[in-house]
């Protein structure tokens, strides 16, 4: 019997422990994958197959600091997003207009008006290189600093801004000529 | 016209863009609950009537797939402990 209790014991910390590491970085890990694949069903995907493997391990990272349960999270995230790159080696699409993220109706931000600026970005976003892709959308939605994102990625946090920057100025220019494109198409 | 080269404007399109992720759906428990029903909670070798269950999807997929079924029984054989179908059942 007091096995029995110890074992639900043992289960309900891993459950804990699962839910804890989910709540904390499924926002920047879903942003990493969405960087990497410019897909959100995928990145939706990539995001499950990340917290599958940390179920599968939750014994080892329950020994571990929260800086190294971070890194383990965005090491297997990695693994797996150049084993998805690997299966299909095309390039990411562009998204389409009318095939964009799902939204939240329930939330008055989320307007038509904003609906298609959303998707114009995100048309936007998924045409930079992917190395830019990444930093960006860790930074957006993320939420997470040039030197988190330069941890999490190995790279000098001074290489990561300027990537930042380049990808913003990148992007702005798109976003830019686009609605001025727009804008001359409907004078004409 | 927006003007995107500002950046205050830039950061407001972007703004715009992250909350229109719905990530909602991606919850916790939901997540778990997901884990569970594919992965096996014991680190003990699979019971029959798991593989039963399992061969049936993968069949059903299979043939969705118009794929021989004397390929499919052939191809059970061959899957390794610890394998784990979750692309089988997501097609299915």
């Amino acid at each position: 019997m007091k096995h029995s209790t110890s074992s639900s014991e043992e289960c309900d910390l891993q459950v804990a422990l699962f839910d804890t590491l989910f709540e904390t970085h499924r926002r920047a890990l879903y942003a990493f994958h969405l960087g990497r694949t410019a897909d959100a069903e995928c990145a939706a995907d990539l995001l499950q197959e990340t917290f599958v493997r940390a179920w599968r391990h939750i014994e080892t990272l329950r020994g571990r600091s929260c800086d190294e349960q971070r890194f383990w999270l965005f090491r297997t995230a990695r693994n797996l997003a150049i084993d998805h790159q690997r299966r299909t080696p095309q390039p990411a699409q562009p998204l389409d207009e009318e095939t964009v993220l799902p939204v939240d109706n329930t939330n008055p931000v989320h307007t038509v008006e904003a609906q298609e600026l959303a998707a114009r970005v995100q048309t936007a976003i998924a045409q930079l290189p992917v190395e830019y892709r990444v930093v960006l959308t860790l930074q957006v939605m993320g939420d997470l600093n040039s030197t988190q994102i330069g941890q999490l990625l190995a790279r000098p946090s001074g290489t990561v801004r300027y990537q930042i920057n380049q990808a913003r100025r990148l992007l702005a220019q798109r976003l830019q000529l686009e609605g001025e494109h727009e804008l001359e198409a409907e004078a004409k | 016209m927006t003007n995107f080269l500002f950046n205050s404007s830039l950061d407001a399109a972007l703004s715009v863009w992250a909350e229109q992720q719905n990530l909602a759906p991606l919850r916790a428990a939901a997540m778990r609950e997901q884990i569970l029903a594919l992965e096996p909670v014991s680190s003990k070798p699979l019971p029959p009537e798991w593989w039963l269950g399992f061969s049936a999807k993968l069949n059903e997929s299979l043939h969705q797939s118009l794929l021989p079924v004397a390929s499919t029984s052939k191809l059970i054989l061959h899957i390794p402990y610890g394998f784990q179908p979750r692309a089988f059942w997501r097609r299915a």
